[in-house]
């Protein structure tokens, strides 16, 4: 007679401990996110050059050739600023989608047992 | 009541679930549910917008009561999961309260918590790996014992209880739980450490299911950690990853050795400046293994600050050598790779065995120091280095960029260690060949490859040795792998007689004095000492860091010394051939200790001889006559069972008896036996004397199992002496085809002729070679004595010179 025990002993949890649970798994996601997209490195680094790449200057000045480097450079930044701004991005959105669907599970949650129960009796009603 | 009985109620509702529907049967519904859901949508949208038909409403409704357990079942298996690892990182965890596993045990206890625990999986685990098997579990349930409740468990208060701290509440509370492993020969310690196994096992199998854990997903690769640092093109190509081997993934984090070495290299390398690492150790020891846990380390950014992002480039040196074969090539090529490692910035350069790099170099003229010393100063490059003991003290150790780089050695793994590495790897093995390691199979496999495999180092050779014993297991269709089996197949596989003593060899153990009496005349008193200490050696009660057995054996010439030591090999070993003599007195030299040793370029005596036995007796003959250093060494070969050539190869002396002869003393014990003094009365103070002649120091002398005195032989012993010579000389004549036959008194006369007190014994051979042997060969060339004629001796057939 054990097996009684179950749907109690879940619903206790569902109401009680489970909202702590979900707030664990909810902040470890956005954890995973930050680290994924290692943000906060990317915004450190913005603007250093890409991949390291950049010329370095000869010992006979010529104006033409200082030019040219100092334009290779700054490409150089400009293409790391931009892939970098991208991931910045893409993970920023991550973290808005992160946010909105913690709320979404969170309220979900609360109204489960009934949309279970809806869905259910809905599916019995459409099939007989 | 203990604090935790209240435990089981909290974990109740999840506990009977899961006994109602057990895990894998949640995981298969869920997805059963989710493929329903799936198809009925799509049978809902054909039926709706592609070929519209009645169906559809049949199918949303097939949809929505999928959907609706689909969600119930989810549900259900997140409650699950919320208990099952509950408590599962430290951080979670309550002051008091149990583990889920221990709180199954509990509520199926039913007032017998050890029936429980023992038919419980983890419990049922740790008892096969103890060694029993289903019966001998059966027969404990049988026996009459007093079952014990969850609530009468003297349980520490105030702690987090697990499934190992179950175990062992058990072990101390219930009697005939106990009792019952302890006839199964399980001591405390064993009982210990297999619970620890099972329950590390468990942790581990959890950890690996756990993928929402910070620690599982800290895994994952970052992106754009690598822009900010630069590509080293040209190295890339001549590179490698730092490899994933089975070693290493499956050592975890408690491994204390590993550990302690991993945090040494860490803090080299997180130094600004000369943070370079030579990593010294014999091949197999898992020196890549420690680097690799570095990275893995410096990937979950646990390491020290400054590693971070940083990265393991391994150089593939023969593939540079192989592509880049002249002076100029190899220069420019080596030299733009470091370029490109310091610009990136990131780079923790690896050179494995780096005294072969340096010497492929020489050979086309290229100096790879040169080249390396100017980095290795840098401050955005780490270079780490490998090589072994040998290589290093020869070709590394003196060159000055030495300063630049710390040396840091990695010993061969310790026992315990080993035994945790082969624990963590087995699993796989087990399954493949469907059998069951037990701990102390495990235990013996540990210490059988440690004292019998002669070459490589720890852990290697224990994991090969665990690795043929599994598939010869498989092959041989046993369940379980125990320390018999183990046992069994070393012996096989080395010719060693380890572990039970067989019937045969227990009556040549209990009878040993009798058997080397057979060879040996007389020297009661030398032969029963020998006898006992070889008991103790084989029952296993010995010391097991030191050679089988020692003795100095003092006597005069001819007594019968060499003569022991050749019944002991072929007595104990099987044969006179496993007599590997040594004589000392060609050791007296400068050059003692590099012959015994060996140099860089040839191996030593020594070494070669235990190479190729080391299950023998080694007779040291004229012990003294060596010089210091070589005593010296067989201090520390007596004091550890092992030494170290000059090549820096540990080699084995466990499974040796080691026999060390002299005639220091001799004239104390001819005195002491002409003035009818008991030797065993006065050897304390013969040892005294030899020592204060300075023949042996005090240190080597007590090293030794037993000194052992030879007496000279009576005069009953030596006409026994005489005797055997004289029935050898019958022999060899009847294998000539001539019987020969003689009176009492030649044997008389031999003895008497061929014994002095300065020699003993060893005379009578050439009394016998020139007086009987000439005898006899004048009548065979005479013609008077033909094939399969009998001649008979007499003293008066004999001339001597007397």
């Amino acid at each position: 007679m054990q097996w009684l025990l179950i749907l109690p002993g879940y619903f206790l949890w569902h109401y009680t401990l489970a909202f702590r649970d979900i707030w664990h798994l909810w902040m470890n996601a956005f954890w995973t996110i930050n680290r994924v997209f290692s943000i906060p490195l990317l915004l450190q680094t913005l603007f250093s050059p890409w991949k390291r790449i950049i010329e370095t200057d000869g010992k006979k000045f010529d104006l033409e050739d200082w030019a040219g480097r100092k334009l290779v450079n700054l490409m150089s930044r400009l293409v790391g600023a931009m892939v970098r701004m991208s991931v910045i991005v893409t993970g920023l959105v991550s973290m808005l989608a992160t946010f909105i669907l913690g709320l979404c599970l969170y309220m979900f949650w609360v109204v489960a047992p009934v949309v279970i129960a809806i869905l259910f009796m809905s599916g019995v009603y459409l099939l007989f | 009541m203990n604090k935790q009985a209240p435990e089981i109620l909290l974990y109740t509702p999840a506990i009977a679930l899961e006994q109602f529907l057990n895990r894998r049967w949640q995981k298969v519904i869920t997805s059963a549910f989710l493929i329903a859901g799936v198809s009925s949508v799509a049978g809902y949208t054909y039926s709706t917008y592609i070929a519209p038909s009645e169906l559809a409403g049949t199918f949303l409704g097939i949809g929505a009561i999928s959907v609706s357990f689909l969600i119930s079942v989810s549900l259900l298996r997140f409650f699950h999961n919320a208990f099952y690892y509950r408590g599962f990182g430290t951080n979670e965890r309550e002051a008091i309260g149990t583990t889920y596993e221990v709180a199954r045990i509990f509520y199926n206890a039913n007032d017998d918590v050890t029936g429980a625990f023992a038919r419980s999986p983890q419990g049922y685990e740790t008892l096969t790996r103890l060694g029993l098997t289903d019966k001998d579990i059966e027969t404990f349930f049988l026996r009459d014992r007093t079952k014990l409740s969850v609530g009468a468990l003297p349980l520490p208060d105030n702690q987090y209880i697990t499934f190992r701290d179950l175990g062992l509440v058990l072990f101390e509370t219930d009697v005939v739980y106990k009792n019952t492993l302890v006839e199964a020969g399980v001591t405390a310690e064993i009982y210990f450490n297999t619970l620890s196994w099972v329950t590390r096992r468990y942790y581990a199998y959890k950890n690996e299911k756990r993928w929402w854990s910070k620690e599982r997903l800290s895994n994952l690769t970052s992106i754009g950690r690598e822009w900010s640092y630069g590509t080293a093109y040209l190295l890339n190509r001549f590179s490698r990853a730092i490899a994933n081997n089975s070693i290493f993934s499956n050592l975890i984090n408690d491994n204390a050795y590993a550990s302690e070495k991993v945090e040494e290299i860490e803090i080299i390398l997180a130094r600004s400046r000369e943070s370079n690492v030579m990593l010294v150790g014999e091949p197999g020891v898992g020196k890549m293994d420690i680097l690799l846990r570095v990275a893995e380390r410096i990937k979950r950014k646990v390491s020290h600050p400054n590693l971070n992002d940083r990265r393991f480039i391994v150089l593939d040196t023969d593939r540079i050598l192989a592509q880049f074969d002249s002076k100029q090539e190899l220069e420019r090529t080596f030299l733009t790779m470091l370029n490109q490692a310091e610009r990136a910035g990131n780079v923790i350069l690896v050179i494995e065995n780096i005294a072969g790099f340096i010497k492929a170099g020489e050979s086309i003229a290229v100096d790879i120091v040169a080249l390396i010393e100017p980095y290795l100063g840098a401050q955005d490059l780490n270079i780490v280095f490998t090589e072994t003991p040998n290589n290093y003290h020869h070709e590394i150790e003196t060159l000055s960029v030495m300063q630049k780089i710390e040396t840091v050695y990695v010993e061969p793994s310790s026992l315990l260690g080993t035994e945790r590495l082969l624990q963590d790897i087995v699993r796989n093995y087990e399954i493949k060949y469907q059998t069951v390691l037990t701990y102390p199979g495990l235990q013996a496999i540990t210490i059988d490859a440690d004292r019998y495999v002669p070459t490589g180092v720890m852990p290697d050779k224990a994991i090969d040795l665990m690795v043929e014993i599994m598939g010869a297991a498989g092959q041989a269709g046993a369940t379980h792998v125990t320390e018999d089996f183990v046992q069994s197949y070393v012996r096989q596989k080395t010719g060693i007689p380890v572990g039970p003593i067989e019937d045969t060899e227990r009556e040549m153990l209990l009878g040993l004095e009798d058997k080397l009496h057979e060879r040996v005349v007389g020297q009661e008193a030398a032969i029963t000492a020998i006898s006992s200490a070889m008991r103790r050696a084989r029952a296993g009660i010995q010391d097991a860091d030191r050679p089988m057995g020692s003795f100095l054996f003092l006597g005069p010439t001819g007594v019968g010394k060499t003569e022991t030591a050749k019944a002991l090999a072929s007595v104990f070993f099987g044969s006179e051939n496993a007599m590997l003599r040594i004589d000392m007195s060609e050791f007296s030299g400068f050059d003692a200790l590099e012959r015994l040793l060996g140099n860089s370029h040839t191996s030593g005596i020594i070494s070669d001889m235990m190479q190729e036995h080391q299950y023998a007796v080694l007779l040291l003959d004229e012990f003294e006559k060596a010089t210091q250093g070589v005593h010296d060494l067989f201090l520390q070969i007596l004091d550890e069972g092992r030494f170290t050539d000059a090549r820096g190869n540990i080699v084995n002396m466990r499974n040796t008896i080691v026999i060390a002869t002299s005639n220091a003393g001799s004239q104390f014990i001819i005195r002491a036996v002409q003035n009818n003094q008991n030797l065993t009365d006065i050897k304390e103070e013969i040892i005294r004397e030899i020592i204060k002649d300075g023949v042996y120091r005090p240190e080597l002398i007590n090293r030794f199992d037993g000194v052992i005195l030879f007496e000279p032989l009576g005069h009953t012993e030596q006409k026994t002496v005489a005797g055997y010579l004289m029935k050898e000389l019958q022999d060899r004549m009847r294998a000539k085809g001539y019987n020969l036959d003689f009176s009492d008194d030649i044997t008389k006369m031999v003895a008497e002729e061929g014994y002095n007190p300065e020699f003993g014994a060893r005379p009578m051979r050439r009394v016998i070679q020139d007086h009987i042997e000439e005898a006899v060969a004048r009548k065979i060339i005479a013609g008077s004595l033909k094939k399969g004629e009998t001649i008979r001796l007499s003293a008066a057939d004999i001339t001597t010179q007397k």
